[in-house]
């Protein structure tokens, strides 16, 4: 039954949020982080589609959250290599590398504290490798899938995901991840 | 017309475009997502679907008429168009694009000629169907009128 509501505003969804300021859009890796408050959880959506990414980056605006984005998993490494985030969220198919592959050289890295198994792909780490004394903190990485059958539940997780939002993107399924991580 | 008229008659041609499954729940996400710092939100979404999907359409129908089709290449152009359509609501197309998949991976000559077209006649019809929908809700917001939001229930 489709049901029609004639309102008077040009808005009228309850999860709506109340906006204090512009979030500018964070589109690379390389934006500076503004002093804060209350520490804003730090966001790496990993996405080649440009209409996701314009549809995802929305959402996670209305849910009062700014996001980095990076279109493959080569880049996805490079971008975990610079900065820690608190949460990952990966598409599987990527082209250059896709997200599965990604996750297991993330993986690699927090369970070694080195990047050796990048640079046996060619990707030549940010920083030295050998910096790292404190094994690096395990961060949340969600898959985004398709729901092809290449893209099991069960792959995702014997590749190092921590769970999995299908696709399309909905905000609620985006509001309930987050909830999840950052209650 | 008067604004209470364009109104009703833009809901109804709204519902037709879901009973009719050229679009679905997912349009109305995208809808939710517009306010005020973002009103357009749903007009450049979409437009950017345009852009993306007439490079893809073209890119395809160059790679279908290449006399050894690489399979591979034409299974990722669907898999984007897929993508994306299904995350802007345009049901028809994504279907479209779901069997045309299956026969890339069967590499079935014939049958990829014909989900080809198919999905073009389904993009166009979508686009068609957005475009005049478009044009129904800036004669309302020029009439001085507001947009009625549409809600789904299943």
């Amino acid at each position: 039954m489709i049901q029609m509501e004639n309102t008077s505003g040009h808005q009228n969804s309850s999860h709506r949020q109340e906006k204090p300021e512009i979030h500018s859009q964070c589109t690379s890796c390389s934006s500076p982080e503004a002093p804060e408050t209350k520490a804003k959880p730090k966001i790496l959506l990993v996405e080649d589609n440009k209409i996701n990414v314009m549809v995802t980056q929305s959402m996670m605006k209305q849910l009062g959250h700014s996001i980095d984005v990076v279109n493959n998993g080569v880049e996805a490494v490079r971008a975990v290599q610079r900065r820690s985030y608190d949460l990952v969220l990966m598409d599987v198919c990527m082209p250059v590398m896709d997200g599965l592959k990604a996750t297991r050289l993330i993986r690699s890295f927090e369970e070694t504290g080195n990047w050796d198994a990048a640079m046996q792909v060619g990707i030549e780490p940010a920083v030295p490798s050998s910096d790292s004394i404190l094994r690096p903190q395990r961060m949340p990485i969600i898959a985004m899938t398709a729901n092809a059958l290449s893209e099991s539940g069960e792959e995702c997780y014997a590749n190092g995901m921590d769970s999995f939002v299908s696709k399309p993107v909905t905000f609620q399924k985006l509001k309930e991840c987050l909830e999840q991580y950052f209650p | 017309m008067e604004v209470g008229q364009m109104q009703r008659r833009l809901m109804e041609y709204t519902k037709s475009l879901f009973m009719e499954g050229v679009l679905d729940n997912q349009f109305i996400q995208l809808q939710q997502l517009a306010d005020e710092s973002n009103p357009d939100f749903v007009v450049e979404v979409v437009s950017l679907f345009f852009e993306d999907s007439e490079r893809l359409l073209n890119d395809l129908t160059r790679a279908l008429d290449q006399p050894n089709i690489d399979f591979k290449m034409v299974d990722a152009h669907v898999h984007q168009l897929k993508g994306s359509s299904s995350s802007i609501g345009a049901q028809r197309v994504k279907n479209a694009c779901i069997a045309f998949r299956n026969f890339c991976e069967e590499q079935n000559i014939e049958a990829c000629f014909r989900c080809l077209q198919q999905v073009k006649q389904e993009y166009y019809l979508v686009k068609n169907k957005l475009e005049t929908l478009f044009k129904m809700e800036q004669q309302i917001v020029a009439a001085g009128g507001s947009i009625p939001m549409m809600e789904l229930s299943f």
